[in-house]
């Protein structure tokens, strides 16, 4: 399997908003907002990477696909394992678990399940008289998390904070706002840092995305430049037999087996299903059957997902927030827009598609009835429409 | 020129990283990042500061943004030759670069651009300032520190100093006019520098390859491949217009101009092809070529060795390659058993000129030589566009591995570590010997020669990737 390298960015590709994030002091409380493929997880990274040398930060992320991803993520390319650069990242709920436990010796105070009660957490804190402490947290998908989180942390004697978030990409109800955000770290408004370009999506992808966009009070995310014909425009497949659309998916990784391709689905069946399939099914390829790799949140298993190499990652969509995916096909059956609540469904249209870095497809079966078709977009010129039927 | 003289540049290190990184000092229109500096004051001239510099003038290059680090770059004025330019009072003298020590000048002009080799040295404020710059530098793919030099000597800081000199200041540079110069077309040279860093790595393929290479940096006229020729000729023809007699000289005009200037390049490739340019005859090809390209897009029902077999010509296995690979690193990644030495000097070059010197691998610019060689090359070939008589003096030309494999010296060592012994005749001098209880016995010292075949050495060497590493020991082994 071919290697997929995590490539450092050339310095031209760097622009120069992301280059003031990366001249910002070491010390302070920062927030970078900006949408999908804008390079939010590209300075926070290399953020960490520049304090990895003396080893006082914390890079934490909000699920573990992503966290696993990070970790992979190889630096220095360095031939040598013991000179490998491995990111010290956590998820932002087991990190916070940990340090609760580890200051107070008392179990996590909490609402429900994997609730914590934040106000108790607050008060324990407080009692501790925590001196202020100099690691620096660098939180990817900040918006995840509520207000209350990083008042927590505030009373723990954090200080440094690095925080890059979206709005519009909020998957939990626990979230905070931009405002909200920008309030709890005593940044002012002209000093939120906005990164705007879309480095990551074609003009076509990107633009696809942006038609999920829900939020009111933020301007659409800029496009990149626009081109004229049609080629790469997002498909959507309506299929018969579920075996087209696999063997699809897997003439796609074998074209470029560097190639990460990400297949999106709804729910665990599906997930399976399309895991056995594309195991087992019979096919002429160029290069041997690519990785087919899985996860799910479910079964508190550790991701065993390798992202430095090419091949098929099949995730369901609340594991894919933060990745990037070369391909992604999203299966369409098994989303089902329930109580007429088409906000959150767009929202997390919105977060898959805008996973795409070369190429966005779909499938449905033709006797798909989940009410997403009334979401998705009519014009043939951001969502092209056929008939798969590839023998 | 009196020995001691240093000839400075003021700039920041974004600027310095960027240089780096795309290979050449050159005027603000060749930076694709660029912050204010000195450069954009006297536009398509690099000025070189004799000793120091006035304090405004490096407040200037830090001015853009907060958080800007100065730096100086020193030039070795001893590696360029040709006609230079100098401020005297109000006005702008010519003085030949051998009569610098002679002439009383404290600000020179340079044609730009320059090759990273003209540098002696890059000067910091303070040793914290270099390790960070040293530091950051790791965060990019293409900053390539090799074997530059930096500095932050005592004498160094001073050249920081806030001190009032009695120089010109930034106003008064402002007001002294420079003449007219014909502009430089950066991305084509980045291109040019691309396509021969490419090249030079798939010269390993065979003697062909390695010829089609010389004759790029040599700038020959000796190119004879029916296939080559043309983009030869796109970099050869140094005038605007170029003609097109003919339906291939007019496509590979517009696929070069494509990769050369379009960000997007799939997209303006299938414009181009379904374009009103092309007559009835040709019409028909040129679409029939854009169908297949959107059906591999599509990819529904071929894999893509099928897909490379059904090809017709080189320029469509070229586009096909295009199409398939995100870059040159991707294409050095990739191989095919139906592929000929002539298909990867094709691949290679298309894929230098869409990435140019700034996307060249990070592995072949850490090859000995190689970076300062093409961007040297690639200012040798911005100056020759522009009609300048400036030349730099070098002696650094690294050896294509072909070119070791050429080389007795170097054969058996290297056929060794590269393991293509199969690929290699031992022939025997045809001299006299005697034959006797079973050994063949020559009179003096006698040297087998080593013969390379070709066909089976492209076979093994076509598929093998040579890291920095590899041909860093390569070249030493002599």
């Amino acid at each position: 399997m071919a290697k997929r390298k995590f490539k450092l960015p050339g310095v031209e590709q760097i622009k120069k908003d992301q280059d003031r994030v990366l001249r910002l002091p070491e010390k302070g409380q920062f927030l970078v907002v900006g949408g999908p493929g804008t390079g939010k997880s590209v300075v926070s990274l290399l953020r960490a990477l520049k304090f990895h040398k003396n080893n006082d930060y914390i890079f934490l992320t909000f699920n573990h696909v992503l966290k696993s991803a990070s970790n992979q993520v190889d630096f220095n390319q360095s031939k040598d394992s013991d000179n490998r650069i491995i990111l010290k990242s956590w998820t932002l709920q087991s990190w916070f678990y940990k340090l609760q436990y580890k200051l107070t010796k008392e179990w996590m105070p909490e609402l429900e399940p994997h609730k914590p009660n934040y106000d108790e957490v607050i008060k324990r804190f407080e009692d501790l008289k925590i001196d202020s402490r100099s690691l620096h947290i660098i939180i990817d998908e900040g918006q995840d998390m509520p207000p209350k989180f990083y008042e927590s942390l505030m009373h723990c004697g954090y200080e440094n904070f690095f925080i890059v978030a979206d709005q519009n990409q909020q998957i939990t109800d626990d979230c905070s706002s931009r405002q909200e955000l920008a309030d709890l770290l005593g940044v002012e408004q002209k000093d939120i840092i906005e990164l705007t370009e879309n480095h990551r999506n074609s003009h076509p992808i990107a633009l696809f995305a942006q038609h999920f966009f829900t939020d009111p009070s933020s301007p659409l995310p800029e496009l990149p430049p626009k081109s004229k014909s049609l080629l790469g425009t997002p498909i959507l497949y309506e299929y018969t037999d579920y075996n087209d659309c696999a063997k699809l998916i897997l003439r796609e990784a074998d074209k470029d087996d560097r190639n990460l391709i990400g297949v999106v689905v709804a729910n665990d069946d599906k997930r399976n299903n399309y895991a056995k399939t594309l195991e087992s099914i019979d096919i002429k390829l160029d290069n041997p059957k690519p990785i087919i790799s899985t996860y799910s949140n479910r079964n508190n298993e550790n991701v065993n997902i390798d992202f430095s190499n090419g091949g098929i990652v099949i995730l369901n969509d609340k594991s894919i927030k933060g990745l990037e995916f070369d391909i992604v096909f999203i299966i369409i059956d098994g989303f089902n827009i329930y109580n007429n609540d088409i906000d959150s469904m767009k929202k997390r249209f919105y977060v898959m598609s805008s996973r795409a870095i070369k190429k966005l497809v779909f499938f449905k079966s033709e006797n798909y009835n989940g009410g997403i078709e009334s979401i998705l977009p009519e014009d043939e010129n951001i969502l092209k429409k056929e008939r798969l039927n590839n023998g | 020129m009196a020995k001691k003289d240093k000839w400075l540049i003021p700039t920041n290190t974004d600027n310095l990283r960027m240089i780096i990184a795309q290979g050449l000092m050159s005027s603000p229109s060749g930076f694709s990042k660029y912050y204010t500096d000195i450069l954009e004051l006297f536009n398509g001239y690099i000025p070189l500061f004799k000793n120091r510099i006035q304090p405004d003038i490096l407040d200037n290059a830090i001015s853009e943004v907060d958080g800007l680090i100065p730096c100086i770059i020193e030039i070795d004025l001893k590696t360029v030759t040709g006609m230079i330019k100098g401020i005297k009072g109000n006005d702008i003298i010519d003085i030949n670069s051998n009569d610098i020590g002679v002439e009383d000048i404290d600000i020179l002009l340079l044609l730009a651009p320059l090759p990273i080799l003209c540098i002696s040295k890059i000067i910091f404020k303070s040793k914290n300032d270099i390790k960070d710059f040293k530091e950051d530098s790791q965060l990019y793919s293409n900053v390539i520190l090799g074997d530059l030099i930096f500095s932050s000597t005592l004498d160094d800081q001073k050249l920081f100093k806030k001190d009032k000199l009695p120089d010109y200041s930034i106003s008064d540079l402002k007001k002294i006019t420079t003449l007219e110069i014909k502009e430089v077309d950066y991305n084509k040279i980045y291109s040019f520098g691309g396509l021969l860093a490419n090249l030079f790595y798939f010269s390993k393929n065979g003697n062909i390859s390695n010829d089609i290479y010389k004759s790029f940096y040599n700038f020959d006229k000796d190119i004879t491949n029916k296939n080559i020729l043309p983009i030869y000729n796109y970099f050869d023809n140094i005038d605007e217009q170029v003609a097109e007699n003919d339906i291939k000289t007019k496509m590979y005009n517009g696929l070069i101009d494509i990769a050369i200037n379009c960000k997007d390049f799939k997209e303006n490739i299938i414009e181009f092809l379904e374009s009103n340019l092309w007559d009835e005859t040709t019409k028909s090809r040129t679409q029939s070529i854009s169908d297949r390209l959107k059906l591999f897009e599509l990819n529904i029902d071929k894999t893509v060795s099928e897909q490379f077999e059904e090809t017709k010509t080189l320029l469509e296995k070229t586009l096909l390659m295009l199409f398939l690979r995100e870059d040159s690193e991707a294409l050095m990644d990739y191989n095919l058993d139906i592929f000929t030495q002539e298909d990867y000097i094709s691949f290679a070059m298309m894929f230098g000129i869409r990435d140019k010197f700034i996307k060249t691998p990070k592995f072949l610019r850490e090859y000995n030589n190689v970076q300062n060689f093409i961007t040297l090359k690639m200012a040798e070939y911005a100056h020759i566009t522009i009609g300048s008589n400036i030349q730099f003096k070098h002696s650094i030309t690294p050896l294509t591995v072909m070119s070791m494999l050429n080389q007795n010296s170097f054969k058996k060592k290297l056929a060794k570590e590269l393991k293509i012994e199969s690929s290699i005749n031992t022939i025997m001098p045809n001299k006299d010997y005697i034959h006797n209880k079973g050994k063949n016995i020559y009179t003096g010292f006698i040297e087998p020669e080593y013969e390379i075949l070709e066909d089976k050495y492209f076979q093994l060497i076509s598929k093998k990737k040579i890291t920095e590493l590899e041909y860093n020991k390569f070249t030493k082994l002599k």
